[in-house]
C-alpha cells in the first residue's frame, strides 16, 4: 500500500489545525478544488483576521492571509450540520455567517466563518451544497451492508459516475455456516455481492476502503478474502467463487480496479459551482492553483499535529478521554442516568439549593 | 438551560432531506422476536424506506447489569432497510397474526396498511446474520389514512385476570381516514367503519385498553372518548358492511373535554399491566401537559415554561407518572417532570421530532431522539455538570507599529470624510468645463427686450463613479441661466448639457464672470463639489456695437498702456463693425441703453506705449467695457509673454471718478428711501381701507338699513390708491434693481482704479485718497455720509467713531430733525480728520457686512393685504432689530390719525440712525462686503499680502 494514499485518507474524516501547507494542497488526485472565497474570517478562532477558504470535495480549508501557518483543514465527513447564524465579526460587525458544528471520536468542533465580501453571499450556498453533495455520496466511501438502495431486481442501482465491469453469479458469502449464494457487482468504484434469495442481504464494499485483496485457504476451500481497512470497520469478507479459473480471474480483476483506483481515487462528490465571475477555465485553474500559500521556511518538527489551536473551536467539553463511567437504572427518573460521582445523589445534583 | 447533557450510547443517521419523519415514524420494540429481547428501532421515513436499527455490536458484549460510557459514541447497526415505494406514514408493533405470540410490524402508508413479519437468520460474524422483511397480508384502504392505532378492541382484557390468556390476546388496527372514517381491521378481515361526529380534521388517535374506548383530540381542541361498544353499536344491523359505508347512527362520546390548544405529538396512555385499576392519558400542547383520569377527570394540569416540540410520558415505580418533554427553544433541551414537578432537564444535541424510551437489555430507561432529518439517536442523561467554556482566543503579538500606521491612516480618511464643511475637492475626479459656442447664439425675447442668447455646453467629465450630481450655475444680474440649476443624478464619464445665458432686464451687469459648482457624492457617500470660477461671459450678449462714435460722456477715464496702439476694431473682432476697421474708437450700446465708447489716442503713440479712453455716462457700462478691454489685452499679451502694466492719465495720484461713484451711491440711497416712503404710503392706506370696510360692514350688519353716506366711493377710491402704490412700489423695485447694478459695477470699477492706482503701495492710496477728499470737501455738496451711531443692536460703531463726530451727527439729527432736512445730510464743517472718517466709515461698513443688517420689513398691514414682494436679499434676511423710529408707526389708527403720521414720516427718514441702517443695508446688499473691507484696510495700511485679492 503507498504511504501516500494512506497519508490522504484523513482529508475528509478528521479536523486539523495549523498543519504545514503541503498538507492542505490537494495532491492526491481525487480531491479537487471546488471554489477558493477570500476574504473569509475565521470569526470562531480567528476574529478580526482575514483570509481565504477553500472549498474542495472533501473538506474546507481556511487559511489565515497574514500567518499562512494558521490554517484549518475540516473534512467534511464530521461536519454534524451547517447552518446560516447571526455571529460578530470584528471585521464585519453584526453579521450573517456560517455555523458549522462538526463531531470527531472525543470531542465537538464549533466553526463560524464571515464572508468579508459584501456583495454575494456564495459562501453559504457553496459550503451547504457541497456538504449535501458529500453527504449524498456515501456509498462511494462507506461500507453499506443490507442496504436497500444497492440492489434492485437483481439490478445494480448505479452510482453517478460508476461503471460496470463484470458481472460474476455463484458467489458464495462465507459467512453464514452453510454459506449464501448470491452475486458480485463488480465496478470500478466497489464490488457488491447480494444474496439470491433476499436482495437485503447485500455488502457494498469501496475500493476505497478495501485495505487488501487476496486468496486464501479457508474450510470451504479457497476463497476470495476482501479486507477492509480501520476507517471502514475492518471488517473479513470471505467468497467462495468456483471454479478456481474464475476465481483466479477475478482475483485479478479486483487487484487491477484496486490499484487503478488508488490512483485516481473516485470520492464521488460533484457539485458545478455557478460561476458568477467572468472567468475563463485557464484564470480559474490559476486561481485554483496559488490557492495555498506557501510558507517559506517549514520546519517539518511534527508534520502530522504541531499545534493546540483546536481549544478555541471546541463546542462543550473534552471527551473524557476514555474514562468510563458506569450507567445505572435511576429509579428517581425512571431513566437511565450516568452513575453520579461518590456522595452525590442526582437530587443533590439538581437541586442547587437543597430542599429539606 | 442545564449544565447537564444527553450522553450519547449509539446513534445512526439515515440522512433524508429534513420533514422526512413525523413523532409516529418510530416503533421501539424487538421487532425479530429475538431470544435476548433487544430491543430494536423501527423507522419509517416519507421517502418510502423502512429500517430496522439495532444496537451496535459492541453495546451486546455488556456484560450483566453494568453498562459504561463508551469511549466514543458507537454507531448504530443497520440491521436492516427497506424500500416499500410508498410513503410510510405510521409504524406500530403488536400481536397482529393470528395464532402467533410474537410480535409484528404494522406499516401504514397512505393508501394501504401492511403487517410484515421481520426474520433474522443468524451468521457465523455479525455481518454475516441477515434479515428478512416478509409482507404477512396487507390492506388497500379506500380513504386516504391519517394515523392508525392497535390494541385488544373488545377484549376488555379488564374482564381477565389471567396473565396468561392476556398473553394470547390479538391485537387489532384502527386507521382514522383524512376524512374522520374510523376503519377497523381485525387481522386480515375488514370489520367496520364509523364516522367521526363534529368531524374537520383529524387529530391523534390512541386506544385505552383498561377503558376498551378511544382517545382523540378533534380540531375544536375537544379531547373526546369513545367506547368501542358504543362505536360497535351504532353501525346498521341491515347489510354487512363495506368500508365505503356513508351511513350510520349519531355518535356521542363517552366524554369531552375541552383543551383549548392544538396538541402535540401523540396521547400518552399510561396504565400497569398487571392493575387496570390506575389509568392515566396525558396530553400535551405547546405550553401546557395535561393528565386525565377515568371519566375524563382532569388530574393535573402544567403549564410549561418553553414551548415543547414533542413529549413522552411513561409510568415509573409505583403510578408515577414521568414525562419526558423536549423543547427546541435555545437549541434543544430535554425536561423530566414527575407529575407537574421538574426533576431533571438537560441539554439535546438537535431537536427531536420524536422521544421516547427503549430497554437497553436488563437496564430500563434509555431514551430514543429521532431528529427531522434521521438521525436516530440512543442516549441516557449526563450527571456531569458541563462546565466548558470556550478558551478565549490566544492574543497574537500586537505589531503596534502597523497598528499606529493604520490609525493614522484611518483619522486620516475620518479627517477628510468626516468632515461637515463641504470643501472643494483637490481630486481630480470630476472635472468641469464651460464652452461658449460663438456660433449658437440667437435673439430671443425676454421681458419684452430683444436680447442675443448664448447657448453654452457645460461638459462634466466623472473619472469614476459619482452619485446625485447636481449642477448649480451662479451669474451675475442680470445675467440669467436657462438652468440653473440642474440634477443630473448619478453618472459615470461624460456627461454635456446644454443651457443658455441672456439678459433678463435692462440693468447694466456688474460682472461677466460666472462660476459653476458641481455638487456630488462619491461612493462612499461623502458630498463634495467642484467650482470652476471666472467664466467670462461674452461681452457680445450685453452688449451691441453702436454705429456713431459717441465723442461726449459724463465720465472719462484714460489710461496708458505699455503696448503699441491695438486696432480696436481687430481687437473686437466677434463684434460686426459696420464702419471704418480702422476707426480711433469704438461705441458699444448696452441693453440698458448706455453707450460707452472706448477710443485709442492717435497722439503720442508709439511702440512701447499707448493711450486709450473709456467714456460713459454710466460708471458700470464704464467698468464692464474697461474690465473687457484688459481682459482682452491681457489675453494678446499673454500670448506673447509680456507683462501688461496700466496707468492711468490726468488724475495725479487721484482716485479718479470719486464724484461720479458717490452720486452712485445717492441714486441708490435715493431709491431705497424711496421704497420705505412706499412701503409707508401703503400700510396708511391700507389701514385706511380696512377702516371703511370695517364701518361698511357696520353699515351693512345694521338691522335697519341705514345710508352709506358715500363710503363705497372712499372703498373705491382707496383701493385705487393702493394699487398705484403697488404699480409705484414695482416700478422702484426695478429702478432700484437697476441701480443695485449700477452701483455694484460703480465699485468694481473704484476697486479697480484704486488698484492700479495705488498698486500694492499703501501709503501711495493713503495719500491719494487723502487728496480726493480734500478735492470733495472743497466741493459744495460731499456726498460723504458718515455713520451715526446710535442704534442699541450697533455698539462697536460707537467704540470706534470718535466722540466729537457723535456729538456733531446728534446735533445734526436733532437739527434735521426739526428742518427736515433732506436725507443726505452733508456735513457741515469738515475741518479736521477726514482719514479717520473715511476708516471708521470702512470699519462700520466692515462690521456691518459681519453683523446681519437690521431691516424693518414688519409691514402692520400684512395681514390685511398681499405683502410687497420683498427684494430677494431681504427675504434672505431675519429681521432682528426693527429701528426704533418705524416702531413709532401706530398700528391700529383712524384714518385721520394715519394720515397725520404720514406726515411725520419725514421726520423718521431724516432721522440719521435710519439713515445708517438703510446705508448698511444697501451695502451688504450690493455685496460690496469684501471690497470694502479690502478697501479700509488699505486705508489702515493693512500689509498688502492680506488683502491681495485681485
Amino acid at each position: 500500500m503507498p504511504l501516500d494514499y494512506v497519508m490522504t485518507y484523513w482529508f475528509d474524516h478528521d479536523i486539523r489545525f495549523d498543519l504545514l501547507t503541503r498538507y492542505l494542497k490537494p495532491y492526491c488526485s481525487g480531491e479537487k478544488i471546488i471554489e477558493v472565497m477570500e476574504p473569509v474570517e475565521d470569526t470562531k478562532g480567528n476574529n478580526g483576521e482575514p483570509g481565504k477558504l477553500v472549498v474542495t470535495n472533501l473538506r474546507l480549508i481556511w487559511q489565515s492571509k497574514k500567518f499562512p501557518k494558521i490554517n484549518l483543514s475540516i473534512g467534511f465527513n464530521p461536519i454534524t450540520s451547517i447552518t446560516v447564524k447571526i455571529a460578530t465579526s470584528k471585521l464585519r460587525g453584526l453579521t450573517e455567517s456560517l455555523h458549522i458544528l462538526a463531531r470527531t471520536k472525543n470531542s465537538r468542533y464549533e466553526f463560524i466563518f464571515t464572508n468579508l465580501v459584501q456583495e454575494h453571499n456564495r459562501l453559504f450556498a457553496l459550503v451547504i451544497g457541497v456538504h449535501r453533495a458529500y453527504a449524498q455520496s456515501r456509498l462511494y466511501r462507506e461500507i453499506k451492508m443490507r442496504s436497500a438502495t444497492v440492489v434492485c431486481n437483481k439490478k445494480l442501482q448505479m452510482l453517478q459516475q460508476e461503471e460496470i465491469v463484470e458481472q460474476i453469479n455463484g458467489v458464495w458469502n462465507l459467512s453464514s455456516d452453510q454459506g449464501n449464494l448470491g452475486s458480485f457487482f463488480i465496478t470500478n468504484v466497489r464490488v457488491v455481492w447480494y444474496a439470491a434469495s433476499n436482495e437485503l442481504f447485500n455488502a457494498s464494499i469501496p475500493f476505497l476502503q478495501i485495505s487488501e485483496i487476496k486468496i486464501r485457504d479457508s474450510k470451504f476451500g479457497k476463497a476470495l478474502v476482501i479486507e477492509t481497512a480501520e476507517t471502514g470497520g475492518s471488517y473479513v469478507l470471505g467468497f467462495r467463487i468456483d471454479p478456481k479459473e474464475k476465481l483466479y480471474g477475478v482475483h485479478k480483476t479486483l487487484l487491477s480496479i484496486h490499484e487503478t483506483f488508488n490512483q485516481y481515487p473516485v470520492f464521488g462528490v460533484d457539485f458545478n459551482p455557478d460561476t458568477i465571475e467572468q472567468e475563463t477555465e485557464l484564470e480559474k485553474q490559476h486561481r485554483f492553483s496559488t490557492a495555498i500559500a506557501d510558507e517559506v521556511d517549514e520546519i517539518e518538527d511534527n508534520p502530522e499535529m504541531a499545534s493546540d489551536a483546536f481549544a478555541a473551536y471546541f463546542a462543550d467539553g473534552v471527551g473524557d478521554g476514555g474514562e468510563t463511567r458506569e450507567i445505572v437504572y435511576s429509579p428517581e427518573l425512571g431513566l437511565a442516568v450516568e452513575k453520579p460521582k461518590d456522595g452525590f445523589t442526582l437530587q443533590s445534583l439538581w437541586e442547587v439549593i437543597p430542599s429539606t | 438551560m442545564s449544565l447537564f447533557t444527553i450522553k450519547e450510547l449509539w446513534s445512526l443517521d439515515c440522512n433524508e432531506a429534513s420533514l422526512s419523519f413525523t413523532t409516529n415514524s418510530v416503533a421501539v420494540a424487538n421487532i425479530d422476536n429475538e431470544s435476548e429481547e433487544i430491543a430494536k428501532v423501527v423507522v419509517g421515513s416519507f421517502t418510502g424506506f423502512l429500517r430496522i436499527i439495532g444496537p451496535p455490536a459492541g453495546m451486546e458484549e455488556a456484560s450483566d447489569n453494568r453498562f459504561t460510557f463508551p469511549a466514543e459514541p458507537l454507531v448504530g447497526n443497520m440491521l436492516a432497510e427497506s424500500q416499500l415505494g410508498s410513503p410510510v406514514l405510521q409504524v406500530d408493533t403488536g400481536k397482529f397474526v393470528s395464532g402467533s405470540d410474537n410480535i409484528h410490524l404494522a406499516v401504514l402508508h397512505p393508501n394501504k396498511f401492511g403487517v410484515y413479519a421481520v426474520l433474522r437468520l443468524p451468521g457465523q460474524v455479525e455481518h454475516g446474520s441477515q434479515y428478512k422483511i416478509t409482507l404477512l397480508y396487507e390492506h388497500k384502504l379506500k380513504r386516504l389514512a391519517f394515523n392508525m392505532c392497535s390494541g385488544p378492541f373488545g377484549k376488555g382484557v379488564t374482564s381477565t385476570a389471567d396473565l396468561s390468556l392476556q398473553s394470547k390476546e390479538r391485537h387489532f388496527i384502527c386507521v382514522q381516514s383524512l376524512d374522520g372514517t374510523l376503519s377497523f381491521f381485525e387481522h386480515e378481515v375488514f370489520t367496520f367503519s364509523r364516522y367521526l361526529p363534529g368531524f374537520l380534521l383529524p387529530g391523534p388517535l390512541a386506544y385505552v385498553p383498561p377503558w376498551d374506548s378511544f382517545l382523540t383530540v378533534t380540531s375544536s381542541w375537544n379531547l373526546q372518548c369513545f367506547k368501542y361498544s358504543s362505536l360497535v353499536m351504532s353501525k346498521d344491523d341491515a347489510n354487512v358492511q363495506t368500508q365505503e359505508t356513508a351511513v350510520g347512527k349519531k355518535l356521542n362520546p363517552e366524554w369531552s373535554y375541552s383543551i383549548g390548544e392544538e396538541p402535540i405529538g401523540s396521547l400518552q396512555v399510561l396504565y400497569n399491566p398487571r392493575n387496570h385499576s390506575e389509568v392515566k392519558v396525558v396530553v400535551g400542547t405547546l405550553r401546557h401537559l395535561f393528565c386525565f383520569g377515568g371519566g375524563g377527570d382532569l388530574l393535573w394540569c402544567k403549564r410549561l415554561d418553553n414551548q415543547i416540540d414533542s413529549f413522552h410520558s411513561f409510568l415509573s415505580g409505583e403510578n408515577c407518572s414521568m414525562t419526558l418533554a423536549a423543547s427546541g427553544n435555545e437549541a434543544g433541551a430535554i425536561y423530566v417532570y414527575n407529575g407537574t414537578t421538574l426533576k431533571w432537564a438537560a441539554k439535546l444535541p438537535f431537536v427531536p421530532v420524536h422521544l421516547s424510551r427503549i430497554h437497553l437489555r436488563e437496564l430500563e430507561g434509555g431514551i430514543v431522539f429521532l431528529s427531522g432529518t434521521g438521525r436516530v439517536f440512543v442516549g441516557y442523561l449526563g450527571t456531569e455538570p458541563s462546565l466548558f467554556i470556550a478558551p478565549p482566543i490566544q492574543a497574537r503579538e500586537l505589531d503596534y507599529e502597523a497598528a499606529e500606521i493604520e490609525l493614522t491612516q484611518l483619522r486620516k480618511i475620518v479627517a477628510e470624510s468626516g468632515d461637515q464643511n463641504v470643501v472643494a475637492s483637490k481630486d481630480a475626479t470630476v472635472e468641469v468645463k464651460v464652452e461658449f459656442e460663438g456660433q449658437k447664439s440667437k435673439w430671443i425675447e425676454s421681458n419684452g427686450m430683444e436680447v442675443m442668447s448664448l447657448i453654452a455646453t457645460i461638459k462634466i467629465l466623472c473619472h469614476a463613479r459619482v452619485n446625485d450630481v447636481r449642477v448649480n450655475i451662479c451669474t451675475p444680474k442680470p445675467i440669467v441661466c436657462s438652468h440653473e440649476s440642474v440634477m443630473i443624478g448619478d453618472i459615470v464619464g461624460r456627461h454635456n448639457y446644454q443651457t443658455e445665458f441672456y439678459l433678463e432686464s435692462e440693468a447694466i451687469p456688474s460682472d461677466l464672470t460666472c462660476e459653476v459648482y458641481v455638487f456630488y457624492l462619491n461612493d462612499t457617500g461623502v458630498p463634495h463639489f467642484v467650482q470652476k470660477c471666472g467664466i467670462k461671459v461674452p461681452l457680445f450678449i450685453i452688449a451691441k456695437p453702436h454705429d456713431q462714435l459717441e465723442r461726449e460722456a459724463d465720465a472719462k477715464l484714460t489710461f496708458a498702456v505699455n503696448k503699441p496702439v491695438m486696432n480696436l476694431a481687430s481687437l473686437y473682432n466677434d463684434f460686426d463693425w459696420n464702419g471704418d476697421t480702422n476707426s480711433i474708437g469704438l461705441t458699444f450700446c448696452l441693453y440698458s441703453g448706455d453707450k460707452v465708447t472706448l477710443l485709442a489716442s492717435t497722439k503720442s503713440s508709439s511702440s512701447s506705449a499707448s493711450r486709450y479712453r473709456v467714456q460713459s455716462n454710466s460708471m458700470a457700462a464704464m467698468h464692464i467695457i474697461f474690465r473687457d478691454f484688459l481682459d482682452r489685452m491681457n489675453r494678446k499679451f499673454n500670448r506673447e509673454k509680456s507683462e501688461l502694466k496700466i496707468t492711468l492719465v490726468g488724475v495725479d495720484n487721484d482716485v479718479p471718478l470719486l464724484n461720479e461713484y458717490f452720486s452712485e451711491i445717492d441714486a441708490h440711497i435715493l431709491r431705497r428711501r424711496r421704497e420705505v416712503q412706499i412701503k409707508e404710503d401703503l400700510s396708511g392706506r391700507a389701514a385706511q381701507l380696512r377702516a371703511i370696510q370695517r364701518r361698511l360692514l357696520i353699515r351693512f350688519r345694521d338691522k335697519n338699513p341705514v345710508p352709506l353716506t358715500q363710503l363705497e366711493i372712499l372703498l373705491d377710491g382707496s383701493l385705487d390708491h393702493i394699487n398705484d402704490t403697488l404699480n409705484l412700489m414695482e416700478e422702484n423695485e426695478i429702478e432700484k434693481q437697476k441701480s443695485e447694478c449700477r452701483l455694484s459695477g460703480a465699485t468694481r470699477l473704484m476697486l479697480e482704479l484704486i488698484q492700479i492706482q495705488g498698486g500694492r503701495d499703501s501709503s501711495k492710496l493713503k495719500k491719494s485718497i487723502k487728496s480726493t477728499l480734500d478735492k470733495i470737501r472743497k466741493a459744495s455738496h460731499p456726498p460723504v455720509v458718515i455713520p451715526e451711531p446710535k442704534s442699541q443692536a450697533e455698539l462697536k460703531p460707537e467704540k470706534l467713531i470718535g466722540n466729537e463726530i457723535i456729538e456733531r451727527m446728534a446735533s445734526a439729527r436733532s437739527r434735521t430733525a426739526r428742518k427736515r432736512t433732506p436725507v443726505l445730510a452733508p456735513i457741515p464743517e469738515p475741518a479736521e480728520g477726514e482719514m479717520e472718517h473715511v476708516t471708521s466709515a470702512g470699519e462700520t461698513i466692515q462690521n456691518a457686512s459681519l453683523n446681519p443688517i437690521p431691516e424693518a420689513q414688519e409691514d402692520p398691514m400684512s395681514e390685511v393685504l398681499p405683502p410687497p414682494e420683498p427684494l430677494a436679499e431681504e427675504s434672505e434676511q431675519t429681521p432682528i432689530d426693527v429701528p426704533p423710529n418705524l416702531e413709532e408707526t401706530p398700528i391700529e389708527s383712524s384714518i385721520l390719525e394715519q394720515m397725520h403720521e404720514d406726515g411725520s414720516q419725514e421726520d423718521n427718514f431724516c432721522d440719521g440712525a435710519l439713515l445708517k441702517q438703510r446705508k448698511k443695508l444697501y451695502l451688504k446688499n450690493i455685496r460690496l462686503d469684501a471690497p470694502f473691507a479690502q478697501m479700509s484696510a488699505f486705508v489702515e495700511g493693512v500689509p498688502s499680502s492680506a488683502v491681495d485679492i485681485y
